[in-house]
């Protein structure tokens, strides 16, 4: 037997969503998509490092050969540098340019779910629940696939422990043991490049976090070690970061510790259309998929590191043994 | 005086005049094989990775590559991107089996097509461009197509070629 006040919500969004009355059923649309967008900005991980800023057609740049949406973005330029003359010296000229890039945009969409509308009805959960459960869990794991996917191309480009030349620093080391020194060195990985910058997100599994709850009064202080060994941890701020836990570990290694820059110096995250629910209703058959379009960057190269805690630290500048 | 030609959107395409609409048309996508260059119109298949690569190849006794047709080129924006980007990483194309006539700008210009001429996969170092099969079918190539209207000037003044898809697997 079902319960009762389910199978109302359940017949109202059902009965909405397949009304004739084309008022009725924008509504229902509309609380579903409301009910998807609320969701979406609490279980993706990706839009958690960025200053999400939902774009229109105004702010996107035309391109000749393509038709295709596209903004371009100007970087931060480098200066030529100051010096020291001894008076009467002219100036040197130096040319006035600065790079661009490029936030490209594609579509992710669910599968195309089809039901006959009785048989949603018999859904002991709530149906936008079920919305939820079948289509935007993979179109946020879709999303944050593809931004690790960016993001391990970075940190792992050059292999551990092995300096770029272009940022004078490791991206990704060995850290030994996850403890409190080794936490700490972990977190130089940003100011030590060239770029100087400061991590402000971490980002580890739910494996991992267990080795800070597992921390000791004398490593993270006696309120914080009794608060985590009784309530575990949550998503807060330890060394000055935000700690985003994820429970796909299949994007993220046990072990692994990815570090983010502020927003406005890692890139960029674009929504053109935000996740909206089609569907279709034709006699007692209901069809249902979603999709959303978004464009996103890690357009600065140092806005990211990796510290995988196993083996023996290193040296973030050297990729040597400490 | 200007001497630059750009590149333009229409300058290779494909275009299915007839057939399924789009919300139901039979298609397919999949990464494309590193190093890969496919162009909208040209003919593709999947190689035993599943990655799409050009062309057709016949294949083996019992594994034959169904013949497909790119909808997007591989480096479009919104199937590759700047390092950096989130975006792109899969292609797209129509299956030829999914009863379609189209105009296709990635054919073989030196060729004369006819209509109820067979069509086959060029191969080798221009794998992907659409040919005159001149063969019987089930024979040592795959058949994708057959021509409609053959080929005529469009709009945008580029040469396509019309046909309807098929896909008649390499026999032998």
């Amino acid at each position: 037997m079902q319960n009762l006040d389910t199978r109302m919500v359940n017949e109202t969004v059902v009965n909405g969503l397949t009304s004739d009355d084309n008022a009725i059923r924008k509504e229902a649309q509309d609380n579903v998509n409301n009910y998807l967008r609320l969701r979406q900005r609490e279980e993706g991980f990706a839009r958690k490092f960025y200053d999400v800023a939902e774009v229109t057609p105004n702010d996107l740049d035309k391109q000749v050969d393509t038709p295709l949406p596209v903004i371009v973005k100007d970087m931060e330029p480098n200066s030529a540098g100051a010096y020291t003359v001894p008076f009467g010296t002219t100036p040197m000229d130096s040319n006035i340019t600065a790079p661009r890039y490029r936030v490209m945009f594609d579509r992710v969409m669910s599968r195309r779910y089809v039901a006959d509308v009785n048989e949603l009805l018999t859904y002991d959960m709530d149906i936008r629940q079920i919305f939820n459960d079948f289509i935007l869990k993979d179109i946020l794991g879709e999303e944050d696939r593809k931004f690790m996917a960016v993001a391990d191309a970075i940190t792992q480009a050059a292999g551990v422990n092995t300096p770029t030349a272009l940022l004078a620093c490791c991206q990704w080391i060995e850290a030994g043991e996850l403890n409190r020194p080794n936490l700490a060195n972990a977190m130089r990985g940003l100011p030590s490049t060239n770029r100087r910058l400061n991590p402000a997100a971490a980002l580890v599994n739910n494996i991992t976090i267990w080795d800070i709850v597992a921390m000791q009064r004398d490593e993270i202080g006696g309120d914080l070690a009794e608060e985590l060994f009784v309530n575990g941890f949550t998503e807060r701020q330890i060394m000055g970061i935000k700690w985003i836990i994820t429970i796909k570990n299949d994007l993220v290694d046990d072990w692994y510790m990815y570090m983010f820059a502020e927003p406005k110096y890692l890139g960029d995250f674009f929504v053109l259309d935000n996740v909206t629910m089609s569907t279709k209703h034709e006699d007692f058959i209901l069809s249902f998929f979603a999709y959303e379009s978004v464009g996103a960057t890690i357009a600065n190269i140092a806005g990211v590191a990796l510290a995988q805690f196993t083996g023996n630290p290193h040296n973030w500048r050297t990729g040597a043994l400490l | 005086m200007g001497t630059l030609v750009p590149s333009q959107m229409f300058d290779h395409t494909l275009v299915t005049v007839k057939g399924p609409g789009r919300l139901t048309r039979l298609d397919y996508h999949a990464a494309p094989k590193s190093g890969e260059a496919i162009a909208p119109g040209m003919c593709a298949s999947i190689d035993s990775n599943g990655e799409m690569i050009a062309g057709v190849p016949a294949g083996a006794a019992g594994n034959r590559p169904m013949a497909m047709f790119a909808i997007q080129d591989t480096d479009a924006f919104d199937a590759n991107s700047d390092v950096g980007n989130i975006s792109g990483g899969v292609q797209s194309a129509i299956v030829a089996t999914g009863g379609f006539e189209v105009e296709s700008t990635e054919f073989d210009s030196g060729q004369t097509f006819n209509p109820n001429d067979l069509l086959k996969d060029d191969g080798g170092a221009n794998a992907g461009r659409i040919t005159l099969a001149a063969v019987a079918p089930y024979g040592a190539v795959p058949v994708i197509g057959c021509v409609s209207k053959g080929v005529d000037t469009n709009r945008d003044g580029v040469d396509v070629l019309s046909f309807w898809t098929c896909w008649l697997p390499a026999g032998t």
